[in-house]
């Protein structure tokens, strides 16, 4: 009886100690599948109700990322899956074990779950390849900015630099670059456009040496290039990189606002994350200068560096030259003019070089990104030729930097008071209070320290009208998409100035009343810009528009007009900027007639965060004036 | 008056919708059907053959007139194709294509992503490291002839750290393809010529056969 009592005893000892870690076990492993390397390794978001779904596209390539059927909405089944095949016995091909597939996954859990590894990390020829070549030893964020008036730059974009140590340290053009993006394939068009905004395209990350991203920013689209050191330690880079092995070949949602470049290389970060996560600060949507803010924010950056873009550099060495010898360089980039040869090598050799260097970047420049016609590689072997036999070094250039961070802040709320004569004649005056509200980005009265000075771009700027008279509240105005991009036309830099405007509005010149005012309207329009003193923020500018506006107001419905706009931008001093407009439409289609409008605004900017504004303008015969305060955020 | 302007506004927007339909017309032709890929992957298949083409062919004349030591013509006539990084055009000039690339952050039907992943100098994403300096050279071409010109740059130095060079041995680098830099501008584009005549500098110059490596 006692030994079948003890044997009792002891079985059950044993079973209790057996479920014990079982259960244990099970426990971990759901702690596990909730730590937050995990759940940012698979790019988990959490939704309501406590589920988890990986943003990761649903499609072919998720198979070979998610081990279980239902990994992409569940760490646990994930977590059991990548377990379970650690258990089993390992593939011949080192390329099948998920040992090699996922090394950043299997650091982490060999890391916190010792005991469920079954044996040590395995050799992986390829991914150790990979790997070294890769050779990273730093990190840098890459903040590509904006140029307003060429549309394939109007938007910053950020990407993560891996600096190679070894022998290519310093050498930073053979770095590889970290750049998420998404591939259009065959498309192009309005439908690649349309399928870019709605997310018909897979985003994913991939690698390209740096230098071919220089071409393609500083030289193709006239960038500059920002870079941010990041403080990583030297686990944290190897995290990364074998984070970077095991997603390069996922596919992810892209959308321009919300899912772009600037958020998915946060949540690439965030698996090296030990503070706060780094997409908590920001709101529903994007904006690349704002994650370089917050990193910053958060102690990431140790040092930044400016590379200036092609175009910047060729108008640096073109402000050397006299008048003469800008019209020699232009002649011998362009080839316009065969006397410009012999004009050059009369020159002085110190002149001589200057020349001949301002004349080599603006002939690399008119070539944009595409390779040179024979006749321009002709002149641009004249050129390097002649050069070669110059014995002056290049003169070093300085740029005056404005670093991007450094503007004012993406988001701006303003309050305005006013009061309006509509009609002009003094019988319906009356005073009331705007309302504004603007997610991004900048207009011509703002501070552009850091940001293109030459153009605006709006989107979603918002306005809301009390009238205190009638005692109501309406719609001033919506821009969905507002761009005027306003680059001074310049010889070398002969960009033509243009304007897009879709939203909706209050009609002021007809008979309406409240929200029954409220029409659409899509406003495009080209036109030149003048520098009135060049390197400073003074310009003019003419633009002939054509409007398209529909709405209930009109009858019937709808008026087209088109007509020139006039406009002139001063910043006298420091904080005080003036911007006057002047407007003439005539619409001939649908509610036809004629309508000028005058305008003038004034801006003064308090730091980063705040500015005063006064506008007054003149619609047709209503006149209004306001002073308000907008605050940045 | 009224006549004038109605005239305006159908010229205007004819203009529109003609090159609206041009632009269309000429992306559709450019597509073909919906997006296919294995008709992508055909057709990256066939770029990628006229681009070896096109490098034997021009390897072929370089070797035919090139002057430089018989090793140098044997290897070069014996090296796979080139890595077609050469003749990469980095913007469409689709204007709707350059918005979409903008806000897509690639550059639209060119892309470098495709020409990058389909060279047979790279896989996985990177570069081989056996043909990193011919791919450097192809797709710094432009870069390189004026870094040499001038006997400084970036471009030149990431070259020489590619020769495995010392800090010391780089500037003699530079300096040695600067004295070479007549006749490595007198002929067309051939970033062939370009490594065969680094190559073939390296290896006959004493201080760089010691400070770099020719291999």
């Amino acid at each position: 009886m006692g030994k079948v009592l003890a044997f009792l005893f002891l079985t059950s000892v044993a079973l209790s100690a057996f479920v014990a870690r079982a259960v244990a076990d099970a426990d971990k492993t759901a702690e596990i599948a909730r730590h937050r390397t995990w759940l940012a390794l698979h790019y988990y978001s959490e939704l309501d109700g406590g589920r988890w779904e990986s943003e990761i596209r649903d499609d072919e390539k998720a198979k070979n990322f998610f081990l279980s059927r239902a990994g992409r909405e569940a760490p646990e089944a994930e977590l059991a899956a990548f377990l379970a095949a650690l258990r089993e016995p390992a593939p011949e091909d080192a390329e099948a074990d998920v040992r090699c597939r996922f090394p950043a996954r299997f650091a982490f859990v060999a890391g916190e779950f010792p005991g469920a590894v079954p044996r040590a990390a395995r050799v992986c020829p390829r991914f150790e390849k990979w790997r070294a070549q890769i050779d990273a030893d730093s990190a840098q964020l890459l903040f590509a900015a904006a140029f307003f008036n060429s549309p394939a730059s109007m938007y910053g974009h950020t990407l993560l630099q891996l600096g190679r140590k070894g022998m290519t340290k310093g050498e930073a053009l053979l770095d590889y670059v970290v750049a998420f993006g998404a591939e259009s394939g065959d498309a192009s068009g309005v439908t690649y456009l349309f399928h870019g905004l709605t997310g018909g395209f897979p985003g994913f990350f991939s690698t390209v040496p740096f230098y071919l991203k220089i071409r393609e920013y500083n030289d193709a689209e006239s960038r500059d290039i920002w870079a941010y050191k990041l403080r990583l330690a030297p686990e944290q880079l190897d995290f990364l990189v074998r984070h970077l092995w095991e997603v390069r070949n996922a596919n992810f949602p892209y959308y321009f606002l919300g899912k772009n470049c600037s958020y998915f290389l946060l949540r690439f970060l965030e698996v090296v994350n030990s503070g706060p996560p780094l997409l908590g600060d920001l709101p529903g949507w994007t904006i690349p200068v704002d994650t370089i803010r917050m990193l910053a924010r958060r102690g990431w950056i140790a040092e930044t560096a400016h590379r200036p873009s092609r175009s910047a550099r060729m108008l640096a060495r073109r402000a050397r030259l006299d008048g003469a010898e800008r019209d020699m360089a232009t002649s011998l980039a362009r080839g316009d003019d065969p006397s410009a040869r012999e004009k050059v090598k009369a020159l002085a050799v110190g002149n001589a070089a200057r020349v001949l260097d301002a004349a080599y970047e603006y002939t690399r420049f008119l070539q944009g990104g595409r390779p040179p016609t024979p006749e321009e590689f002709a002149r641009e072997r004249w050129l390097l030729a002649e050069r070669a036999a110059n014995p002056v070094p290049p003169e070093p250039l300085t740029f005056a930097r404005e670093a991007p961070e450094d503007s004012h802040l993406s988001n701006r709320i303003g309050l305005a008071a006013g009061v309006s004569d509509m009609g002009g004649d003094g019988r319906d005056r009356g005073g009331f209070e705007l309302l504004e509200w603007r997610p991004a980005l900048h207009d011509l009265l703002d501070n552009p320290h850091g940001l293109d000075h030459y153009g605006e771009q709006e989107i979603l700027n918002s306005k809301l009208r009390i009238d205190n008279r009638r005692s109501e509240i309406l719609l001033e105005s919506v821009d969905l998409v507002r761009i005027r991009a306003l680059h001074p036309l310049d010889p070398w830099f002969l960009r033509p100035s243009w304007r897009f405007r879709l939203g909706a509005a209050r009609a002021l010149d007809v008979n309406c009343a409240g929200w029954r005012c409220t029409f659409a309207r899509l406003e495009i329009g080209a036109g030149a810009s003048k520098a009135l003193r060049h390197g400073t923020e003074n310009f003019a500018f003419g633009i002939v528009g054509v409007d398209i506006h529909a709405g209930a107001p009109f009858a019937p419905d709808y008026r087209i007009g088109v007509g020139p706009e006039l406009g002139l931008k001063l910043h006298p001093w420091g904080p005080w900027r003036i911007l006057a407009e002047a407007s003439w439409k005539r619409y001939f289609l649908g509610d036809d007639g004629w309508i000028e409008s005058f305008a003038l605004g004034q801006s003064f900017a308090l730091g980063r965060r705040w500015e005063l504004r006064l506008t007054g303008g003149m619609y047709e015969k209503n006149r209004e004036a306001t002073a308000g305060v907008y605050h940045f955020y | 008056m009224k006549r004038w302007s109605r005239l305006l506004v159908f010229a205007v927007s004819t203009l529109l919708l003609v090159s609206f339909v041009t632009e269309e017309a000429s992306a559709a032709r450019r597509r073909g059907r919906r997006p296919n890929p294995a008709a992508v992957k055909e057709r990256e298949e066939r770029a990628r053959e006229d681009r070896e083409r096109r490098a034997r062919e021009q390897r072929y004349e370089t070797t035919s007139s090139s002057s430089n030591g018989g090793n140098v013509e044997y290897t070069s006539m014996h090296n796979m194709a080139g890595c077609g990084l050469g003749a990469l055009a980095f913007k469409s000039e689709d204007k709707w294509s350059q918005v979409g690339a903008s806000l897509l952050n690639m550059t639209g039907l060119q892309s470098i992503w495709i020409a990058f992943g389909t060279s047979n100098c790279t896989y996985d994403g990177i570069v081989d490291a056996r043909r990193e300096r011919e791919a450097f050279i192809e797709a710094n071409y432009a870069d390189l002839s004026r870094d040499i010109a001038l006997g400084e740059g970036e471009h030149i130095a990431a070259l020489a750290t590619l020769y495995g060079c010392g800090t010391e041995s780089k500037a003699a680098f530079t300096e040695a393809l600067r004295a070479n830099s007549t006749a490595i501008l007198r002929d067309g584009t051939d970033p062939a010529k370009l490594k065969a005549v680094a190559d073939a500098t390296v290896e006959s110059d004493m201080r760089l056969k010691q400070g770099c490596t020719s291999s």
